[in-house]
């Protein structure tokens, strides 16, 4: 049992980490297209 | 994790279920490992020379802490985390990262103790620590270094409940009477006492701890309820620990507050009264409760605003919180829902101290959630295992083999909740990694706040480099800082900070009597941490319009009063020992820098500073030994400076063989 949970601790790290850089993807799109329209 | 009454639940170790979270919590909190020292680091660590004078450490505790200004002294516990942490890793910003990450988890650790303590299963812990060590609204608390005194202080405050809670149930040594047994009794009820001080001590927020702890076991939701007799005990023994905390910040500062009476322009108390600030404080507060539940509107920057009784806003939300507040008071008068009741009610109390019934600098951060949020962490933590639960009894199935599957599928509300926490959590802390990224989101995510404006403007200003001046990107950055100071200037005239970048700007534009003018309406603003003001209103006034005289006795006066007020800011000394040596005073100049190097021998500007003065007075040799002595230091200044420190000194060598 000891080893599903972990592999179940490191699928959530993964699935962590992979939805941290999408959150900071859709933050990032949301400043580049705030500083184009800011920017004219 | 066995729970009573699963059956078909798998098995598994304490140690191992909780070690695995805390691992999850570690490897999730990773990158802030290569984070740098940001927002009041250089305050209260970089710049902080009392870190530095280990033998000064017993002035903490009397009048002359709060005289001399040491950074935030009404914090001795953080303070003394401070100095002994840069003892240990000096300035190398991974290390004290490092260590946050780990209180962080220790403080998880110690909550689900304590939990454990009064009898709450393992999967409840386990769950409520993983909740806590990955709320989003967490990043800020976690990831700034100086913002350690919200984990400093829910990490000690949890070890005194955990103790307080494990002695309740425990007997003491040596049987039940006899001077043994006292003795026990007296060295457990110091160790809560003291540890409840020190919590305190490191942050406020602990101060209605001993409430919390004494509503849990008062509900005491897994456990039978111990004798009112013995529960009073511990909990007087919590709250001598918060009335020695009190009566160090009185003896510190002579009030209960240490920000100051009124007329503190920082507390928007003192601009808009209480009234308007408690009314907005209702907004704020069901704000705290959306951001704890759906992660979305975290902010590294608030604007402090005052709101109207009769507004809708502020009606909705009173409401609400009103009606939650009774509700989780119902649950646990009923006896129904003791947890619920310990989630909402311990939630209120959790959050008194940032309340804003007290004034405070800023009337809203993600950091003042961090303690608050451990009730609601064990409440999310109980809701989404009975939903899991639930949901994996539907799924019907029969025999052991089935009876796991449902088991597992029992774990997925929350997982999922915990991966959207802990994913919105790492994108959340990369703004928290430079200053330039700080200031910078910040400037973009609340454009109405004038302190983000005016620093995310000083952030450009310091990056400019020496070696573009006057190329057009170097006047399209001076152009962007100006945009950035007026908007500042819109939006809070009060604010020093808006002078200051307009003064920062003069200075980057050489227009020495403009500078001088907004540092010294900054520092009529201003009513603390003048130590940055007052230093370059030295440096500005040697430059400005005025005879030498003038000039030369403004500069004096600005820096002589810099040195007494903040006889532990680095950066002051440095520039004291700049003007002696622009006045032609290499004796005084060399004391100062000697002092401003053993305050932070890290800063490149003293070292630097240090040998030009002896190339100065024609000691190249004494430049050059230094330069070779401290040569790390040296390598960590930009490269024009060092390249025309370097040229100056070959000059010299070539013609002072």
């Amino acid at each position: 049992m000891n080893r599903k949970f972990f592999s179940l601790v490191l699928l959530a790290a993964m699935a962590i980490a992979v939805g941290g850089m999408a959150c900071a993807q859709v933050t990032k799109s949301i400043d580049d297209a705030d500083e184009t329209d800011s920017g004219t | 994790m066995r729970e009573a009454g699963e059956a078909g639940a798998p098995t598994i170790s304490a140690a191992a279920a909780l070690g695995g979270v805390a691992l999850l919590i570690v490897l999730v909190h990773l990158p802030m490992l290569s984070f740098g020292f940001v927002s009041d680091d250089g305050w209260t660590i970089t710049a902080n020379g009392f870190l530095r004078q280990p033998a000064d450490l017993w002035i903490l505790f009397t009048p002359e802490a709060a005289a001399r200004r040491v950074p935030d002294a009404f914090r001795p516990t953080l303070v003394l985390w401070d100095l002994l942490t840069y003892q240990l890793f000096g300035l190398a910003a991974g290390w004290h990262h490092a260590l946050s990450i780990a209180t962080h988890v220790g403080v998880a650790w110690a909550g689900q103790a304590w939990l454990g303590a009064m009898g709450a299963p393992l999967r409840l812990r386990a769950a409520t620590m993983a909740i806590f060590g990955l709320l989003a609204v967490h990043a800020e608390a976690v990831a700034v270094i100086s913002f350690r005194e919200d984990l400093l202080a829910a990490g000690l405050g949890l070890a005194g409940a955990l103790l307080a809670s494990r002695w309740l149930r425990a007997p003491a040594r040596g049987g039940g009477c006899g001077a043994r047994a006292r003795v026990f009794v007296l060295l457990r009820t110091i160790s809560v006492g003291l540890l409840i001080a020190l919590a305190c001590g490191a942050k406020a927020s602990a101060a209605t701890l001993p409430l919390l702890w004494w509503l849990a076991e008062a509900l005491a939701p897994w456990s039978r309820r111990r004798p009112l007799g013995q529960r009073a005990a511990w909990m007087a023994a919590m709250w001598v620990g918060v009335a020695l905390w009190i009566a160090h910040t009185v003896a510190l500062h002579g009030s209960l507050s240490p920000y100051g009476a009124e007329g503190n322009l920082r507390l928007f108390v003192s601009r808009a009264g209480l009234g308007p600030v408690l009314a907005m404080s209702t907004q704020i507060h069901l704000g705290y409760v959306q951001q704890m539940l759906i992660p979305w509107g975290l902010r590294p920057e608030y604007v402090d605003a005052g709101a109207s009784w009769a507004a809708p806003a502020t009606l909705l939300a009173s409401a609400a919180l009103l009606a939650s507040l009774l509700y989780g008071l119902w649950c646990g008068w009923s006896g129904r829902r003791p947890l619920v009741c310990l989630a909402i009610v311990g939630a209120f109390v959790m959050a008194l101290p940032t309340s804003n019934l007290a004034a405070m600098p800023n009337m809203r951060a993600d950091r003042f959630l961090y303690f608050p949020s451990f009730p609601v962490c064990v409440g999310l933590a109980g809701l989404l295992l009975a939903a899991g639960l639930r949901f994996a009894r539907r799924l019907g199935g029969a025999g052991e083999g089935a009876g796991r599957a449902r088991w597992s599928w029992a774990l997925a509300p929350i997982v999922a909740f915990v991966v959207m926490q802990g994913a919105v959590l790492q994108a959340q802390a990369q703004i928290y990694k430079s200053n330039a990224a700080l200031w910078s989101s910040a400037a973009l995510l609340v454009p109405g706040s004038a302190r983000a404006q005016a620093l995310a403007g000083e952030v450009l200003l310091a990056a400019l480099d020496p070696a573009e001046v006057g190329s057009l990107e170097h006047q399209r950055t001076l152009a962007t800082v100006r945009a950035r100071c007026r908007s500042a200037m819109a939006l809070d005239p009060l604010d020093e900070l808006a002078h200051l970048c307009f003064a920062r700007l003069a200075i980057a534009e050489q227009a020495w009597g403009r500078a001088q003018l907004h540092l010294e309406r900054a520092l009529a603003l201003s009513p603390d941490r003048n130590h940055r003001i007052l230093a370059a209103l030295a440096q500005v006034a040697l430059d400005a319009p005025g005879s030498s005289e003038q000039r030369r006795e403004a500069a004096l006066a600005a820096i002589s009063r810099a040195l007494r007020e903040y006889p532990y800011a680095v950066e002051v000394w440095a520039v004291a020992g700049r003007i002696f040596h622009r006045l032609g005073d290499p004796a005084l100049a060399s004391e100062h820098y000697a002092r401003a190097y053993e305050l932070a021998p890290e800063r490149w500007e003293t070292t630097l500073w240090t040998a030009e003065l002896a190339l100065d007075v024609g000691l190249w040799r004494v430049a050059a030994a230094l330069l070779a002595a401290r040569a790390e230091i040296a390598e960590s200044a930009p490269g024009v400076h060092r390249a025309a420190l370097e040229g100056r000194l070959r000059d010299s060598a070539r013609l002072f063989p």
